[in-house]
């Protein structure tokens, strides 16, 4: 019983401590990946122990009380509903994963072919960029956007090239092409699922919020070592006065001064 | 209207837009000044430019091509599924006020120099 305890317990800090450090912590804005990975680090530790916590009480229950730390006080009856009580638990859950994944994955069908038919039909030129295919499309819209999948795309449209320098350019697609590289859009739509299966958890709610925008610092991080801050910043600022969005004005500034990666 | 727009090589006057129409259609011809009327709440809704041509007369074109109008309207169908799903990553626009309250932060602005999107 006592390691089942322990594991509970591991489980409540990892799901309710880390978050809340890891949502308040000064220093993740500067090591966007670092704290990205803790994050979920946390998430999956947190949903290991609570699996683990289910399987040792289970795994105890049906080979009878044993002896030592792991004696039950209880008897078989109180074991025999533990374990179905767990059981029920565990497959309302994975029920509500593929209730609730169901719309995202048909989301995210949609958004493909919509994508790919943009990119052919509608596409004045198309590049090969490190493995990624780049589509420019006519359009009044300033977008740059990137979608993952078995043929990764990166769709730019006329209105946001016309408005940027080469290097600028250069930049914004080495962000798009990052988020492809180390699969952002994966892990975006996990915590999207997490929080869709668990809303009412504070730590879901944080990992989603901390996902969005911590992918976003660390494909800008990507794309300041490879092109240069100056004109990643160039790039951020330009995109901001074409839509208005003084975030990125933000982005900019924190990506000025830092290094560019040495060839 | 705007398909006559954009099927012709040039800028348009208001009479030679109303000319386009085909005498067979559905209706009779519109009035001059329907037309007229039409193409300034195309104007106004910014998908047709007016320009003064060598005559003194007005010309209007279609702001943008049939294919990027078309490109347009994909891209919005796009980004409304792809928001919704997490599934599209986008340069911009991804980011809410309290993503941008954390950043404030940790750049150690004021309110006052601070974001929205």
């Amino acid at each position: 019983m006592r390691v089942v305890l322990i594991l509970l317990a591991a489980a409540a800090v990892l799901a309710l401590a880390v978050p809340a450090y890891l949502a308040r912590a000064g220093w993740r804005t500067r090591r966007p990946g670092l704290a990205l990975g803790l994050w979920w680090a946390a998430y999956l530790g947190g949903a290991s122990s609570l699996v683990a916590s289910l399987g040792w009480a289970l795994v105890v229950g049906l080979t009878g009380p044993g002896t030592g730390t792991d004696q039950y006080p209880q008897g078989p009856t109180d074991v025999i509903v533990f374990c179905w009580t767990a059981l029920i638990a565990v497959g309302a859950l994975g029920s509500l994963a593929l209730t609730r994944g169901e719309p995202l994955a048909d989301a995210r069908r949609r958004s493909v072919a919509l994508l790919t038919l943009l990119s052919g039909a509608a596409a004045y030129r198309t590049e090969q960029h490190g493995g990624v295919a780049v589509s420019y499309v006519e359009s009044e819209r300033a977008l740059a956007a990137s979608l993952p999948g078995r043929t990764p795309r990166v769709v730019v449209t006329s209105r946001l090239e016309d408005a940027l320098t080469a290097g600028e350019l250069h930049a914004v697609i080495e962000h798009e092409r990052a988020h492809l590289v180390r699969r952002h859009g994966w892990i975006s739509r996990m915590a999207r699922l997490n929080v869709s299966c668990t809303p009412v958890l504070p730590g879901a709610r944080q990992l989603d919020r901390s996902t969005r925008l911590l992918v976003e610092l660390v494909a800008d991080d990507v794309a300041a070592r490879a092109c240069g801050p100056a004109d990643l910043a160039g790039a951020l600022t330009a995109m901001s006065a074409l839509t208005g969005d003084r975030s990125l004005l933000l982005r900019a500034r924190r990506v000025a001064g830092r290094p560019r990666a040495s060839s | 209207m705007i398909r006559i727009l954009w099927d012709a090589a040039l800028p348009l006057s208001a009479a030679e837009v109303r000319k386009a129409f085909p005498e067979a259609g559905p209706g009779p011809r519109p009035a001059l000044t329907t037309v007229l009327t039409v193409l300034q709440r195309l104007e106004a809704k910014r998908r047709v430019t007016r320009s003064v041509s060598a005559d003194g007369t007005l010309a209007f074109a279609a702001r943008q091509s049939e294919s990027g109008q078309a490109a347009d309207a994909m891209l919005a169908t796009l980004l409304a599924t792809g928001d919704r799903s997490a599934v599209l990553l986008r340069f911009a626009g991804s980011l809410d006020a309290e993503d941008v309250e954390v950043l404030r932060r940790a750049l150690g602005e004021s309110d006052d120099q601070g974001a929205t999107p």
